[in-house]
């Protein structure tokens, strides 16, 4: 495990993601917080994922599709397949698309307990 | 049933137990790789067993690339490099292959940030990336590559190899030249049907690390050849898993299906 754990924090340092496509797409040079409530979490490889209905200021609801690394990583950080489930109000820190549509690539995320998971739940990678 | 249609089925089966008979008296003209027969020849011991699980070592941001610091692109590569670069510049993806499921193929799909199981037989090494479970086999058993005109090209190609000294070299062919790639992400430079690889391997620092030396050519797509060096460090606590590029993946991630973000 020490030389995937290196190989993971190569990753990260070099802005890279465990993805199968491209990163470019993704703008890691920003980080957006959004409180909502869960309408679908997927617990799997490649890519686990987090949907998420976010109201802006005026109340307009977007629901906002969240890309997550494989749970065979996230298990690693404390994630099961059950720690979340549709209508559970959280906060998710991610990297938006540079695009402006609403979606993103995880960072940490604080649960309804307050428990916090993620690479760096205080934002800094 | 009627009496005609019984004789029908006696006139299959006839038919069938004769080209059965026919298969039985030409014996294969290669034993499968994992034929006991096949694994059972006489050879000499393979200088080393690479079955395991490796994992490509980082060093440096660049490091899963192939393409060298200079090259000379052809005129049709060109085209597709520049419009890469072209969609980089607009922070978007060119031809986003990969990313929609087609395979990342050799030699791209060495150096995913994914581990590598290695089986080894005398025969063949099956190799399994936990990338989409992409599958690559390289035949040790003596076998020449394919009659070109039957063979199906495919995203890995076709590795025969053969032991020199405490070297394994892997010759790999039969590529099929659309949707494949030698380099993704702001520089697209496409594989064509002639790329050939030339893999040079040896296990060092006692069968902890393995070192690929790659050689490549593809008249098609640019000039001279390509040499890259990689290693591969073995992994003591790690199991692969199953991966799928299923349809819904691809639905419900906003990278891959946002088209306003590929070109």
């Amino acid at each position: 495990m020490k030389l995937l754990g290196f190989a993971l924090a190569a990753l990260l340092t070099m802005g890279t993601a465990l993805a199968h496509h491209s990163p470019i797409v993704f703008d890691r040079t920003k980080q957006v917080t959004l409180t909502g409530t869960v309408t679908e979490f997927r617990w799997g490889n490649p890519h686990s994922w987090i949907h998420i209905d976010i109201a802006d200021a005026t109340g307009k609801v977007a629901n906002w599709s969240i890309e997550m690394d494989p749970a065979s990583h996230l298990a690693r950080e404390g994630w099961k397949s059950t720690t979340l489930k549709v209508g559970d109000k959280i906060t998710v820190l991610v990297f938006p698309l540079r695009n402006d549509e609403p979606g993103g690539q995880y960072i940490s995320v604080t649960l309804p307990d307050g428990k916090k998971l993620g690479r760096a739940p205080d934002g800094v990678i | 049933m009627t009496v005609l249609s019984w004789s029908s089925v006696v006139a299959v089966l006839a038919l069938a137990a004769g080209s059965a008979a026919a298969q039985s008296a030409d014996p294969p003209t290669q034993l499968g790789a994992l034929s006991p027969e096949n694994i059972a020849k006489p050879r000499p011991k393979a200088p080393f067993d690479l079955t395991g699980t490796w994992q490509h070592e980082l060093r440096g941001p660049q490091s899963w690339k192939f393409v060298p610091p200079t090259f000379e692109l052809t005129p049709e590569a060109q085209v597709h490099y520049d419009a890469g670069r072209a969609a980089a510049a607009e922070n978007k993806v060119y031809r986003d292959d990969i990313g929609q499921c087609w395979p990342a193929g050799m030699p791209l799909i060495m150096t995913r940030v994914h581990p590598w199981v290695f089986l080894q037989q005398p025969t063949a090494i099956f190799m399994i990336q936990n990338f989409m479970n992409s599958l690559r086999i390289i035949y040790t058993d003596g076998r020449q590559h394919s009659d070109p005109d039957v063979v199906v090209p495919s995203w890995n190609g076709e590795s025969i190899g053969r032991w020199e000294g405490d070297t394994l070299v892997v010759d790999t062919k039969y590529f099929p030249g659309h949707h494949h790639w030698l380099d993704q992400g702001g520089a697209s430079i496409p594989a064509s049907s002639d790329l050939h690889i030339v893999e040079r391997i040896r296990m060092i620092d006692n069968g902890e690390t393995l070192e690929f030396e790659t050689t490549m050519t593809d008249p098609k797509t640019f000039k001279g050849e390509w040499k890259t060096t990689k290693r591969y460090n073995r992994l003591h606590d790690v199991d692969i898993y199953e991966v799928e590029c299923t349809p819904d993946l691809n639905e419900n991630l906003p990278a891959t299906s946002s088209q306003s973000l590929i070109r």
